[in-house]
């Protein structure tokens, strides 16, 4: 069955992923999803056509579908919403974005109101919704690929500073071969540049947040 | 499906059906024995008015167009029922608009029906002016 675009919000496409809730022929409480994210959509005005959307997580959803948090709690976990005037097509529609507090309750699900799951069909989606949810081994995918994006951020961060170091490392090592090659080989002329590079050394590495192991390993302790 | 029954429907499925543009689907029974269903009508809160053939108009008798409706569906020519009461009494968690539970039998004599085993959901393509009197207002 060819995917239905529901709606189009920030240039992205919409499709109908699932009816929880049908009244009068017409899904009044549903999910959508992009190839990002998941919506829930509600219909507050059958004749009007129009609708109320809010961008939901994927755990939020199973926890509702789980009867562990309420409809309107799902449409509350979020810091907008769209107002949606249905047209004839999707593109057409005339929308609004709008803070959450915004949201005017009196249209959204009765407090205290759980969605009931009454049929085989919505059994499965349930089980759907919670294999993507959930990994092979258990973790929550939405929580790995958090951890992953902060790991690739760590390393992103670590690698920038070693590169600065090694940078500087680098720039020193020539300034000594320079001194070397233009000081006379006397200890007190010699001694007294290799101090004073060693210091611009530990205040260029305490700023990238480094600390030095053994100063002897530079080359230009030897 | 007998040639002479095409007559009793309401003239938007007669006219389709005499012209090809309406088939009914695969797993439509026009002979079975009488279903409980329960269909969710429009009524404010301290209206009981009976039910009647009115509550059962279909989108294209109503000629209504609304997102996700499909206008060449043969659904769009019939009317929703659902044989689990709680996936109605979900819709009744909804404020607007205001609404309640009808219940009753969905009967051959009244029209052909199609039911989803898997949602529980039973699509009933009435005749015209036929009884709706078996249905009657749930209790909340």
């Amino acid at each position: 069955m060819m995917e239905q675009v529901y709606f189009i919000i920030d240039g992205k496409e919409l499709i109908l992923d699932k009816v929880l809730v049908e009244f009068d022929e017409t899904p009044v409480f549903f999910v959508c999803k992009n190839k990002k994210d998941y919506f829930i959509g509600l219909n507050i005005d059958l004749d009007e056509e129009r609708y109320i959307l809010t961008r939901i997580s994927l755990r939020g959803l199973s926890k509702m579908l789980h009867g562990k948090i309420t409809m309107r709690e799902l449409m509350l976990h979020s810091d907008k919403y769209w107002e949606i005037m249905a047209e004839e097509e999707p593109g057409e529609d005339i929308i609004y974005e709008k803070s959450i507090e915004e949201i005017p309750l009196t249209v959204l699900p009765y407090e205290g109101a759980y969605l009931k799951i009454a049929t085989k069909d919505l059994e499965a989606y349930i089980e759907e919704i919670d294999a993507n949810l959930y990994g092979e081994d258990g973790w929550e995918n939405e929580a790995v690929q958090a951890c992953m994006q902060c790991i690739e951020e760590l390393t992103r961060s670590l690698s920038d500073q070693l590169e600065i170091m090694i940078q500087q490392v680098c720039e020193n090592v020539i300034k000594d071969m320079k001194i070397r090659a233009c000081c006379d080989y006397h200890d007190g002329d010699y001694s007294k540049e290799v101090c004073k590079t060693k210091v611009e050394i530990k205040k260029a590495c305490s700023k990238t947040n480094v600390k030095l192991r053994d100063h002897k390993s530079f080359p230009y302790a030897a | 499906m007998k040639d002479n029954n095409y007559l009793k429907f309401p003239s938007v499925i007669r006219d389709k059906l005499c012209n090809g543009e309406f088939a009914f689907p695969a797993h439509t029974q026009f002979a079975y024995d009488p279903i409980l269903a329960y269909r969710g009508i429009r009524r404010d809160e301290n209206d009981f008015t009976a039910v009647s053939r009115k509550d059962f108009e279909s989108h294209a008798e109503r000629k209504i167009r609304r997102r996700g409706i499909n206008q060449k569906d043969p659904h769009y020519f019939g009317v929703s029922l659902f044989q689990h009461k709680e996936s109605l009494e979900n819709a009744l968690n909804l404020p607007r608009p205001n609404k309640k539970i009808a219940v009753g039998n969905v009967y051959a004599e009244a029209g052909p029906a199609e039911v989803n085993g898997s949602t529980g959901h039973v699509c009933w393509w009435l005749y015209d002016n036929v009884d709706i009197n078996g249905f009657s207002i749930c209790e909340r």
